[in-house]
């Protein structure tokens, strides 16, 4: 199951949304964000499908596997689009069903909202599916840039960040060698009231925070070895460079923007 | 070439000396071993050197300059050190990051960063991985990525801290044939600090530590010689001088040489 | 005590694009009180098989029959802890599984999990701690304050202490240096002896399952490649070669020598017993 998950995960790729520049791919993101808000009707809403649908072919991906990949929060938005049925009231009664009634109103934000939010998914999702965190990591750093004025150790969060993310598949396998490891030693996880289920947990976390605080110790001697002393006087093996193409990205998406306006009733 | 004089350290100040008052000089195109088994003091030693551990008594020279708390810095860039774990040294988030990882911190530009991790890459057969991340590599791939990323920095004196004790064998010949490579045609020199004898074999001279000291020095063959010394140090010696020891003259043999000499 | 393996499979990430078949119809029973060496690659599935035999891992088809606890794909978490109770599992680097606040009450863990009142449980920590040589100055210390060697010993007492009627040793002696091996490995032949179990050594050092096991099985890409007695199969040069397993040094150099015509009488299974069959050798050509 959560490996055909494909929420934070990377598909490598050539595609020209994998090779736009990962500070485009983020505001663009943002301004999609705030463009899904403009639309208010089916036009509204049909130009954004076809958006994002064309968004998806771009990047060599195809329907049915970000679909199947997505699928678990697909529930989840099944479950809000029918809080709004049942709660969302106005319009002309479609069904009355006695202790409740499904208003027109209801129906249609009840879509809307979900259409919407499957879109944010959607393309938050090809936005990691198609950047190395790597590249998310470098361009949150210098597009937060700004922050430093205001004394926000941007470099740090970001080597953090991306120190992190290197880190999360050697701590899973560490997490699962020492469930295999207490669990073996008669440890029992899935058993018994929440107190005893708690006490369960130590076994597992000690030896994995003892872990981590050794590893941690580890890197960062091995770090200073190597001559890092903060952001001083680095310089970047990585170059994000801003193309024309980024530029006519998000020239695209201000059009698009200014057509749902447009659009609006 | 660097040499250090009457190094000690103590962890705590009740405590025994971790370090007794060594010195120890190795020179430039050598391959040196430092053996002991685990606990001897090797390591700290290591640590001294790196500058990890700063506050010890003793001098260390490079070339024939005292390192001093002014040059340090500049002085220190002449090593590179590679460690045990190849998980807790692995920084980039991939190889190629990894590798340039030093490099950015040297501050250098791009095209120099880009031609120095190729070439290192290359030398350590890694560069097809390039692109890889850290958890698609075995224990021996991950070990020669530290040795690329430590090859960059372009050292005087590339350290190797028991960098196969974690390895699988075959990793362990990985490591071992790229180093002798590396040593034997670019000439480069080679600390190699190590608990286990039969990894020694290429060295120009060993040393061996115990409790803190050096109890012995010498070429491989003298150490091998020295049984009681060995002994005394919790040292095993490989089954070919054991071998040698009950049936020859005690002379360090290698496998074949060894099945000649019992004809 | 004996643990069989009928039709086994097991396929994990089914139907996937991940997909991978990590055993294929292993057939194969380890019999009570021998001590059997587990060999293979990286990647061969030893790991995947030992864990399918307390229930770690549950088969994807097929059974895993361990002292008469038949696990199978629906098994349930009951049957599950009692298979595991029959075996004890040293993973490798077991110090890493440490976490209570002394020695002693990390020993317990494992028999009060099992059920055993807490008296009991002390005295058998107490018992399997001192069988190696763990000083009794230390049992209320903290594990986290041992050198590494005695936090290896600490956690393997914890293993022994709950009695299993199997014992699996995954790469027991990583990272250790080369006496400390040596003592390690002793101390685990001494207490096999000792208490009569089943021991299964996976490892990668050839020259210990020569000197230590009496028969050995050999995984390759997810299938059982062979099984024999110890000296027939590592002596098998065809087979050595045909997995690309490090011959042991000693059956390399009686085999270079019977290249040369120095015949020795016997396979010799560690370095002293190759100096002894080597000086009968000369004897008796002198």
């Amino acid at each position: 199951m959560l490996s055909s998950m494909l929420l934070g995960r990377y598909i490598p790729g050539d595609s020209i949304v994998h090779r736009l520049d990962p500070r485009a791919k983020i505001i663009s993101v943002i301004l999609f964000m705030i463009i899904v808000f403009f639309a208010n009707h089916w036009v509204g809403y049909s130009l954004l499908i076809l958006f994002v649908l064309s968004v998806t072919k771009l990047a060599a991906l195809s329907i049915r596997f970000l679909f199947n990949g997505l699928k678990l929060i697909f529930i989840l938005l099944i479950f809000t689009f029918l809080m709004h049925i049942f709660l969302t009231k106005g319009g002309t009664v479609l069904v009355d069903g006695g202790f409740f009634t499904i208003e027109s109103e209801g129906l249609i934000t009840g879509i809307y909202i979900t259409i919407r939010l499957i879109l944010l998914v959607v393309i938050t999702t090809l936005m990691t599916l198609t950047t190395s965190p790597i590249e998310l990591t470098d361009a949150i750093e210098k597009l937060c840039r700004p922050l430093k004025a205001l004394k926000v150790p941007v470099h740090e969060i970001a080597m953090m960040m991306s120190i992190s993310l290197r880190f999360i598949p050697t701590l899973m396998d560490e997490t699962e060698k020492i469930i295999k490891a207490q669990s073996a030693r008669g440890s029992t996880f899935m058993t018994g009231n929440l107190k005893q289920r708690i006490n369960a947990l130590v076994p597992i976390f000690i030896p994995l925070f003892m872990s981590a605080f050794k590893r941690a110790e580890e890197m960062a001697i091995a770090m200073e070895v190597r001559g890092y002393q903060g952001e001083e006087g680095r310089t970047h093996y990585r170059l994000l460079s801003w193309r024309t193409r980024d530029t006519l990205a998000l020239i695209v998406l201000v059009l698009f923007g200014a057509l749902l306006i447009f659009v609006r009733q | 070439m660097i040499s250090l004089k009457d190094i000690a350290f103590k962890y705590r100040s009740e405590e025994a000396y971790a370090l007794d008052h060594i010195s120890i000089s190795f020179n430039a195109g050598e391959w040196t071993s430092i053996i002991g088994h685990n606990g001897s003091g090797k390591s700290t030693l290591v640590k001294i050197i790196m500058g990890i551990i700063e506050d010890y008594e003793g001098e260390i020279y490079v070339g024939n300059e005292l390192l001093t708390e002014k040059n340090k810095q500049r002085l220190r860039r002449k090593f590179a050190i590679v460690f045990q774990n190849p998980d807790n040294q692995f920084v980039g988030a991939t190889v190629e990051d990894d590798v340039a990882f030093g490099l950015e911190n040297l501050g250098l530009e791009r095209e120099e960063m880009i031609a120095r991790t190729e070439h290192a890459l290359g030398l350590v057969n890694m560069l097809e991985f390039r692109s890889h991340e850290p958890h698609r590599l075995s224990g021996g791939q991950k070990q020669r990525v530290a040795i690329a990323g430590a090859l960059a920095l372009q050292p005087e004196v590339l350290i190797l801290d028991e960098a196969t004790s974690m390895l699988d064998p075959a990793g362990r010949n990985e490591v071992l044939s790229i180093l002798w490579n590396l040593h034997e045609q670019l000439d480069t020199t080679i600390l190699y600090i190590t608990h286990d004898l039969t990894e020694i074999d290429h060295s120009d001279k060993v040393i061996v530590m115990n409790d803190g000291s050096i109890v012995g020095e010498g070429t491989v063959e003298e150490i091998y010689r020295d049984k009681e010394m060995l002994a005394r140090s919790s040292l095993k010696v490989p089954y070919t001088v054991e071998i040698s020891n009950a049936l020859l003259d005690g002379s360090f043999v290698t496998h074949d040489e060894l099945v000649v000499r019992l004809l | 005590m004996t643990i069989r393996f009928t039709d086994l499979n097991v396929i994990y990430h089914r139907k996937s694009p991940f997909e991978y078949h990590a055993l294929k119809n292993i057939n194969t029973t380890f019999e009570n009180g021998k001590f059997y060496g587990l060999i293979g690659h990286t990647g061969s599935g030893k790991s995947t098989l030992i864990q399918t035999m307390n229930g770690l891992i549950l088969p994807s088809s097929g059974t895993v029959e361990t002292d008469g606890i038949i696990l199978s794909k629906k098994s349930k978490q009951k049957l599950i802890h009692q298979a595991k109770m029959k075996v004890g599992m040293v993973f490798q680097f077991p110090e890493h599984q440490l976490f209570e606040s002394t020695v002693l009450k990390d020993v317990m863990f494992g028999p009060m999990n099992m059920g055993i009142a807490e008296e009991a449980a002390r005295e058998k920590a107490c018992y399997y701690l001192k069988l190696l040589n763990v000083h009794e100055s230390l049992l209320e210390k903290s594990p986290f304050e041992l050198s590494g060697g005695q936090m290896r010993k600490v956690a393997i007492a914890g293993i022994l202490a709950m009695e299993p009627n199997i014992l699996i040793l995954d790469e027991p002696t990583a990272g250790l240096d080369p006496l400390s091996h040596d003592e390690t490995m002793q101390l685990f032949y001494d207490v096999y002896k000792e208490i009569g179990i089943t021991v299964i050594l996976i490892t990668h050092d050839m020259n210990d399952v020569l000197e230590f096991t009496d028969e050995v099985k050999v995984m390759s890409q997810g299938e059982l490649a062979g099984e024999g007695r110890t000296a027939d199969i590592l002596t098998d040069q065809n087979f050595m070669e045909r997995y690309d397993l490090e011959v042991p040094h000693v059956i390399q150099l009686a085999r270079d020598l019977k290249e040369k015509g120095i015949a020795l009488n016997g396979t010799p299974k560690n370095t002293a017993e190759f100096i002894r069959l080597y000086e009968d050798w000369r004897r008796n050509n002198a």
